[in-house]
């Protein structure tokens, strides 16, 4: 059993092994347990059949043998009963009186007569004696022997009291079954008649066939014990005088005289168990022995048979059941070893791996919840390499084309306003130059790019914290400008933050009128510095050495009394050899600690800043709040996120609740009716009931300064529309995440009967993590027309027609399945990368929609899945009745398709 | 001289005398069990003289009887010289047969009913044992002597024997359920006997159970 279970390299099954292994030992068991049992039943239910055959016996032989002495009594009395008999025999004992005719005893005549009577009534044994027991005649001696009787222990009784007696009869070396009877002449006795039957073998042959257990008799003799009669033949006959010769234990137990109900016997090869019992209670132990013999093997031959048969099943069983338990081990827990494989490797982030089994076990359902499992840990992280990768590149939200309206949210690299006015005036002016990218690692361009725009944001971060600008902005180097009261505490600071990050940094320190702007050259537009100091910071950033900021004369001075008056080192300049002031890191170090900069563990930077802050740069638009504003005493302004038909969207501090929320600031004039108020805020309320994660919570509305605004979650991510316009198209797994996505927060807020109306790309924005969140619903535009009432109201279409269902620009009732039909819409933009329909203005958009089919997103992405094909497609069905109805339905059919 | 020769004479006489006119007598008692049984017991036994020297038999008179009567043979035990003859008269009202197997004397007389019997001689002398043999329990004894000498006793159990020769002799009594008792003595010698006989011949006691069954040793009994 051992060979077949061991382990081939590279195909090990240890839990098929240990379950074959317990299955074969369990079997094992279970076979031997079975067969023990039986052969230890069998063996005393042969027992218990040669006890009762033994009992049985008993019973027969006592019957038999009483029978016998029935017979013999009969005998006597038959042969008693003749009267001429008796006379014949008084006559012959004649009467001793002297008077001549006197015979004497004639004996002859007597056994003569005796032996008649034993041909004719059948004895082994008879014998006559006188009154006093003088044996007068007797059939097994001719000649007439002086012998008396009277002592015998058997007659003596008879002869004392003139009486029958009958029973078993020791005479010399023979055991006899006998009668006696008084003879008498009417009442006068004339002697005794004895008749005896032998035990010998017939007798005992006899027993043993009608008892059904063989017997023996055995009568002691001195030491020894003669077996006189016995049902066994040959062999057995022989082999039980041997083991009574040979035995003297036995011997002894059996001349005991008392009763034993089990001995066992050996016969030879044979097995037998032997009760002994006295064959005359009464008469005592000289009167021998019976014992009752019955062949234990024979009575447990019929159980080793049944036993030999077991044995032979349960080693048939064993032989096929062994080796196909353990292809069955192998075969059910394959799965299982591939199941584990793919966990393992899933633990170690390769999703790759796909079990497809199929069936209705409960293995499976195992494996297809395990793919399940898999596919999405697939897509998750597809998604999320796919939009870390995004996210590395800094994204331009001035390219937005609106089409309605756009809302932008991206990274916060440049809290800066984009657009910044150019500026002339006296700074502080710090370039950093980050040496350490000079070392180029190996691979694509991606990869240092990526690590120069990280640095430059922590730098940016850095001076943005210390009220410092960036003004210039060349490959590696950065010059920020800082005009502030304590600009130069600040503007060391940052240099100490730099030069602490990467050690390789070299920067320069300079004071003086500079011009900052922008510059458009061609194409591109950039951060540039005019002015002498321009020049002379560029040289002395040349001068300076790594993990060094030069100063000026002036400024080191300076400098020096911040860091608490210590020797500020001084450095040959690298290209001009002259001395100048370098500062390092750990020079800077005594000087004070900036303002507390909060990190919020994302490389990002959020500062509190003091309520007096110096504020920040405006924009053009006069309505915008600058950062740092505290709004209604209970929100801090900490930049703005973006700006749309409704109004601006800041990214601000609740300060009650120390959260950062999205605060959207409602234009003075976008709501002019209070009831447009209600209705906004009846749909708010709707929609701060859904809380799904893929829905972007609305926390509150509130009026502040006469403004009113309304809170919400606030996300960091990038918005759909961005990705496609950054790849086109969205891969598979990715796209079909960000869908099931979409879908599970449509149906959470059509569930509480909000209904969003204004799906698109624009509205769906994705964390770093991938997930996806639905944001906008029914909130910043007027709410004209509700879709449960059921009416028709022709009112104004508001929305964006590129995706909206055709009742909806029609300006009929709309509900879950116009936004099914937009999500539609917007699915096969994700996956193929353009809308259905192509057209520039509502009314084509319109009539393309009622009039032509749409065009087939296989047109756009030839290797689109049919499966998902046909999904889109039935979104986009004109009749609000073919398309699926509800975003439930459509998530089911979109679990369906898997990557 | 004279009286040498009457003494002589008177020896003579006494001697013929005592030779031709012996006398026994005696008293017989009949115990069984150790028990003296009634004197007229005794007349049921048969006593008689065997002298020495032989004696002729007188010749035969009348037959003696031995009659049946309720199934018995009266007298039980009868003796007669030898050549003598016995009647067997049948007194009762069924047949009867006599019969007897006795070596020398055996005869048989055949069923008779009611009437005098048949006479039969016996010659030789011996024990005559007789039987009926319809009725297994009907004995009788003849005891045929060669000796004239023979009485009973009477009913106060005295005997006595005349006439009997000078000289030594047996004395036998004979009673079937006794052993015989013998003496010699001499008949010169009178005295009176005290002659005790022993009915000790054994009797078989009754030893049925009413199923006929008998006693004995039998490690099954069973009853129904």
């Amino acid at each position: 059993m051992n060979e077949a279970t061991e382990p081939r390299p590279g195909f090990r099954l240890p839990l098929a092994t240990a379950v074959f292994l317990l299955c074969a030992v369990l079997l094992g068991l279970g076979l031997g347990a079975a067969i023990w049992f039986t052969w230890d039943r069998g063996a005393r239910i042969a027992e218990r059949a040669v006890q009762e055959q033994l009992a049985v016996s008993a019973a027969v032989q006592q019957e038999l043998t009483a029978r016998r002495l029935e017979e013999v009594e009969f005998k006597v009395q038959l042969i008693a009963a003749d009267p001429s008999f008796v006379k014949y025999v008084s006559d012959a004992w004649g009467g001793g009186l002297g008077l001549g005719g006197d015979l004497g005893l004639d004996s002859a005549s007597i056994n003569d007569l005796l032996r008649e009577r034993q041909e004719s009534v059948g004895f082994d044994l008879g014998l006559i004696t006188d009154p006093d027991g003088r044996v007068l005649a007797r059939t097994d001696q001719a000649e007439a022997f002086e012998a008396s009787l009277a002592e015998d222990p058997f007659m003596a009784s008879a002869i004392g009291e003139a009486r029958p007696i009958s029973g078993f009869w020791r005479e010399g070396g023979a055991l006899y079954q006998a009668a006696a009877w008084p003879l008498d002449l009417d009442g006068d006795l004339v002697g005794f008649m004895l008749v005896a039957l032998r035990v010998d073998d017939a007798l005992s042959g006899r027993v043993g066939r009608a008892s059904g257990a063989d017997v023996a008799f055995l009568l002691p003799e001195g030491d020894a014990l003669r077996l006189i009669g016995t049902s066994l033949e040959g062999e057995r006959r022989l082999a039980l005088e041997a083991a009574l010769s040979a035995d003297p234990a036995l011997a002894a137990a059996l001349r005991g005289g008392g009763a034993q109900a089990s001995l066992p016997l050996r016969l030879g090869a044979e097995a037998w168990t032997a009760a002994v019992a006295p064959v005359d209670p009464a008469g005592g132990a000289q009167l021998g022995a019976t014992l009752r013999l019955a062949s234990a093997d024979r009575a447990s031959a019929g159980y080793r048979e049944l036993l030999d048969l077991l044995l032979l099943a349960a080693g048939g069983v064993l032989v096929i059941a062994v080796p196909f338990s353990y292809l069955l081990a192998r075969t059910t827990l394959r799965p299982l070893s591939t199941m584990a494989r793919a966990a393992t490797a899933a633990a170690n982030g390769d999703y790759r791996t796909r079990i497809g089994i199929r069936g209705r076990d409960a293995l499976a359902e195992l494996s297809q919840a395990f793919d399940t499992l898999l596919s999405d840990l697939r897509e998750k992280s597809d998604i999320q390499g796919y939009v870390s990768n995004l996210s590395r590149f800094l994204p331009d939200p001035a390219a937005d084309a609106p089409t309605g309206r756009s809302f932008v949210t991206q990274p916060d690299a440049n809290p800066g306003a984009p657009g910044e006015a150019p500026r002339r005036g006296p700074a502080l002016l710090l370039a950093l130059d980050l040496r350490g990218l000079a070392r180029l690692p190996e691979g694509g361009p991606e990869a240092p790019l990526a690590s120069a725009a990280e640095r430059a944001r922590d730098l940016l971060s850095a001076a943005t914290a210390q009220s410092g600008r960036l003004v210039a902005h060349a490959g590696a180097r950065l010059t920020f400008a800082f005009d502030s009261a304590d600009r130069l505490a600040r503007a060391l600071a940052v240099a100490r933050e730099a030069l602490r990050d990467d050690p390789a940094t070299a920067g320069a320190l300079l004071e003086g009128d500079v011009v900052a702007g922008t510059l458009k050259v061609g194409r591109d537009s950039q951060r540039v510095l005019l002015g002498a100091p321009a020049h002379q910071l560029d040289r002395l950033v040349v001068e300076a050495g790594a993990g060094r900021v030069l100063l000026p004369k002036s400024l080191g001075e300076a400098a020096r009394g911040l860091l608490g008056g210590i020797t500020v080192p001084v450095q040959q300049g690298a290209a001009s050899g002259k001395p100048f002031y370098a500062l390092d890191a750990a020079s800077l170090a005594p000087l004070a600690a900036p303002a507390r900069v909060v990190d919020d563990g994302e490389g990002m930077r959020t500062v509190e800043q003091p309520v007096a802050a110096t504020p920040a740069p405006r924009t053009a638009r006069s309505a915008e709040l600058a950062a740092g504003t505290r709004l209604g005493g209970r929100y801090d302004i900490l930049g703005v996120l973006g700006a749309g038909g409704m109004g601006v969207v800041y990214k601000a501090r609740d300060i009650e609740l120390d959260d950062v929320v999205a605060l959207k600031m409602l234009k003075p004039g976008a709501l002019s009716d209070p009831e447009q108020i209600e209705r906004l805020k009846s749909e708010i309320r709707l929609a701060r009931k859904i809380t799904h994660p893929n829905v972007l919570r609305t926390f509150d509305f509130g009026e502040v300064e006469g403004r009113p605004y309304i809170s919400m979650e606030y996300v960091r991510g990038m918005t759909l529309r961005y990705l496609i316009k950054q790849a086109g198209r969205i891969p598979y797994s990715a796209a079909l995440r960000i869908a099931r996505q979409l879908c599970a927060g449509l149906a959470a807020a059509h569930e509480v009967g909000v209904l969003h109306r204004d799906i698109k790309p624009e509205n769906l924005i994705l964390e770093s993590s991938g997930n996806a969140k639905l944001m906008d619903f029914g909130i910043a535009r007027p709410i004209q027309q509700r879709a449960d009432s059921g009416l028709t109201q022709p009112g104004m279409f508001v929305g964006t027609p590129a995706y909206s269902a055709p009742e909806q620009i029609a300006g009929m009732a709309v509900d879950e399945r116009a936004d099914v039909y937009a999500s539609g819409v917007l699915m096969c933009e994700m996956f193929c990368g353009k809308v259905p329909f192509e057209s520039s203005n509502t009314m084509e958009i319109y009539l393309a929609r009622m009039q032509q089919e749409p065009i087939r997103p296989s047109q756009w992405w030839a290797e689109i899945p049919p499966p998902l094909e046909a999904v889109i497609l039935r979104c986009i069905q004109r009749e609000p009745s073919a398309r699926f109805q509800s975003a439930t339905e459509l998530g089911t059919a979109l679990s369906g398709l898997r990557a | 001289m004279r009286t040498i020769l009457a003494l002589a004479a008177a020896i003579v006489l006494l001697a013929v005398g005592a030779a031709h006119a012996g006398t026994v007598r005696g008293t017989l008692v009949l115990y069984s069990e150790g028990k003296p049984l009634r004197a007229a017991e005794a007349a049921e036994a048969v006593i008689w003289f065997r002298p020495r020297s032989a004696v002729a038999l007188p010749p035969p008179g009348e037959p003696a009887v031995m009659l049946t009567r309720r199934k018995q043979f009266h007298p039980r035990v009868l003796a007669v010289p030898a050549a003598h003859s016995v009647r067997f008269p049948n007194e009762d009202p069924i047949l009867h047969n006599v019969f007897s197997t006795s070596t020398d004397n055996a005869f048989d007389a055949g069923l008779y009913g009611t009437g005098e019997g048949v006479v039969h001689a016996f010659r030789n002398p011996g024990l005559v044992k007789v039987y009926c043999n319809v009725h297994h329990s009907m004995f009788g004894f003849i005891v045929v002597l060669d000796t004239p000498f023979h009485t009973r006793a009477g009913v106060d159990g005295s005997f006595r024997l005349d006439g009997l020769p000078a000289g030594e002799g047996e004395l036998v009594v004979f009673h079937d359920r006794a052993r015989p008792w013998r003496r010699t003595l001499d008949v010169a010698q009178p005295a009176a006997l005290e002659i005790r006989l022993d009915l000790d011949r054994r009797r078989v006691p009754p030893h049925m159970n009413k199923f006929g069954r008998p006693y004995g040793a039998r490690p099954d009994e069973r009853s129904y």
